[in-house]
């Protein structure tokens, strides 16, 4: 090996080591200055601090909307997550499976809720439950039904994405083997097919629940009298106030979250799903 | 068959003791005082949430719904799902919300749509303390504050007088405007170049002046407040309100009204036309009206009182009031203007002023 060659690997090293460190910085970013506003003595957010407290923290107790919309937006993320992998996964294995003429259009389709603006959605899924209960008398609009059918959407793109990327590797011969063996399709299908794509499912799980957890544009429209979503209540928040209560209430959530990362990584490791 | 029942219904006689029951129904209804008419009643009131729903929870609903027998229930979103719910449920036999909260031009602009329901003023028994610049007859005002100047003191040491004096050199590249002010900000420099609330024309050029000296375009109200806590920029237009909170917390600002009249910002409240429950919509109504909640909105907001049997007192009149003088300037933007220009207002600023 020449110094040339060896100069150059180290370099590339380097760099590579450098970009890394430069990529979790800027992901990072967002976290730590959320933790680091939420402790701000100053009501109005500006550097340097005036000092420091855990005054935001104990003002949350006074803003109930923050509690009732965490649990509302972690019941409508659990049923769209659901509903999504539902929908998601029989659909992913349909399109990955069969030849099927117009499937690359139907791909298109399940997809096309990340083209549509979500705030176009919002509007239009509102007309149209309002249409269905004008021909029907079913209250759809301001249900959680309703709201986790409309974040139903906005998962599956999510979960047909990632699903049917992982089945394009899928080597069939397993699935062959056990059919040759006598199972049926179905237990194929829970014995060999979903253990070997979960973790696939598992992410996509992930960011279905994160992706319906987060929305504001979709929920704003079909949340109903007396509910509010975790991210309505915090723009509700700052259309009267803008000091860190709500960086404090950001921090609560990405540590309960990260909670759940990581009691979910005792099961399927984290690490080679996302 | 079923006609002539109706028929012989309509055209039978009552008995005298029919006809004495109802006289005496009759009277005992009009003898009820009249809140207690909606006792029982549900009300859901389309409002902002955070502070706003907080209040009205503290200082209307708990003190008087509740114990009226009202239930009341809070709907919170931003004004425009407000207004596009109100809309597509138009023609729903029984919409989703019986109050909604709206600015003045919110509100009109929803009256002109048809949305609202024209008010029975006889029903609110704080109607007639009403400040009349702010009747409509469609909804009660609830909060009321000015458009301002603010300045830093230490910055500007001689106080501004005029929407004029942001375009004094020697503030230059320290003045800012709010980007989703750009109404306000038009009217603004029209005020001081030929121009009204009914017309905003002339403020264009003013502002492509103001363009020139470097002035500084900032997103929000809450990057204004930051950049004015770091002195980044020294004067701007704002609501009183607003200033006055943003005083609590810190920035180092005082305010003044300018010379050309004070502008105000109104927040509404009025019934939808399909309110399933319009009796508790008037209750919900009248008690936003009544000296006590209004007080609570002095207090706790910083807005002032919609109502002419109060006015804030102490220190608050002197932070949030307005004097004899500064109400005699009061005028409410031209809301039909504005609602027939609004698009292309906005489009100026967004290809001419910014670009």
């Amino acid at each position: 090996m020449t110094l040339r060659s060896l100069s150059s690997r180290v370099i590339g090293r380097l760099a590579l080591r450098a970009t890394s460190v430069v990529s979790f910085a800027i992901m990072l970013m967002p976290i730590f200055f959320i933790s680091w506003l939420s402790f701000f003595k100053n009501e109005i957010l500006a550097f340097p601090p005036d000092g420091y407290t855990l005054r935001w923290f104990s003002q949350l107790w006074l803003q109930p909307q923050f509690a009732d919309g965490f649990l509302t937006s972690l019941e409508v993320g659990l049923l769209a997550t659901l509903g999504g992998l539902a929908l998601g996964v029989p659909a992913s294995i349909g399109l990955s499976r069969y030849r099927l003429r117009g499937g690359a259009l139907v791909m298109t389709f399940l997809m096309s809720p990340l083209i549509v603006p979500s705030i176009v959605i919002g509007t239009a899924l509102f007309i149209a439950f309002v249409e269905l209960e004008i021909a029907t008398d079913l209250p759809i609009n301001g249900s959680v039904v309703g709201l986790a059918l409309a974040h139903i959407l906005v998962t599956i793109p999510w979960t047909v994405r990632l699903l049917t990327a992982s089945l394009v590797g899928f080597d069939r011969t397993i699935e062959e083997a056990a059919m040759n063996l006598g199972a049926d399709r179905w237990r194929t299908l829970i014995r060999i097919t979903l253990p070997v794509i979960r973790p696939a499912v598992v992410a996509a799980a992930l960011f279905s629940f994160v992706v319906s957890f987060g929305n504001l544009e979709i929920s704003l429209f079909l949340v109903g009298p007396g509910q509010t979503t975790l991210p309505i209540a915090i723009l509700q928040y700052l259309e009267w106030k803008i000091d860190p209560t709500v960086a404090a209430v950001s921090l609560i959530q990405i540590v309960i979250v990260a909670g759940g990362m990581l009691i979910t990584n005792r099961f399927v490791r984290l690490s080679q799903v996302v | 068959m079923k006609a002539d029942k109706s028929m012989k219904l309509l055209t039978k006689s009552p008995s005298r003791r029919t006809v004495m029951k109802s006289i005496a129904a009759a009277g005992a209804a009009t003898m009820l005082p009249r809140a207690s008419r909606a006792a029982g009643g549900k009300v859901v009131v389309g409002t902002w949430g955070g502070d706003y729903q907080n209040l009205q929870q503290k200082h209307v609903v708990a003190p008087i719904m509740d114990k009226e027998g009202v239930q009341v229930i809070f709907a919170t979103d931003n004004d425009s799902p407000r207004k596009t719910k109100m809309m597509a449920e138009q023609r729903l036999p029984r919409g989703s919300m019986d109050v909604v909260a709206l600015t003045g031009s919110g509100m009109y602009e929803m009256y002109t749509k048809g949305t609202l329901h024209e008010l029975d003023f006889a029903k609110l028994k704080n109607a007639s303390y009403i400040m009349p610049t702010l009747k409509t007859k469609y909804s009660v005002p609830h909060i009321y504050t000015g458009r301002v100047i603010l300045y830093n003191p230490s910055k500007v040491t001689e106080a501004p007088t005029s929407y004029a004096d942001l375009w004094n050199p020697k503030y230059a590249g320290k003045v800012g405007v709010i980007d989703i002010q750009y109404q306000t900000t038009i009217e603004s420099a029209a005020m001081i170049n030929g121009g009204n609330l009914k017309n905003y024309e002339p403020g264009k050029a003013k502002l492509l002046e103001l363009k020139k000296t470097g002035v500084k375009i900032v997103p929000t109200n809450e990057a204004m407040a930051a950049a004015l806590k770091t002195e980044e920029i020294w004067m701007c237009i704002m609501w009183k309100a607003r200033g006055v909170q943003w005083q609590n917390a810190g920035v180092p600002i005082k305010m003044v009204s300018p010379k050309e009249g004070l502008v105000l910002y109104v927040s509404e409240m009025g019934i939808v036309k399909n309110a399933p429950d319009k009796d508790a919509a008037y209750a919900y109504l009248d008690a936003l009206l009544a000296p006590g909640p209004q007080q609570g909105f002095i207090d706790d907001m910083g807005y002032n009182p919609t109502i002419d049997n109060l006015k804030p007192s102490g220190e608050m009149a002197q932070r949030i009031g307005f004097s004899a003088a500064e109400e005699k300037t009061m005028m409410v933007q031209d809301y039909d203007y504005l609602a027939k220009n609004d698009s292309q207002l906005k489009e100026w600023w967004d290809k001419e002023f910014k670009s």
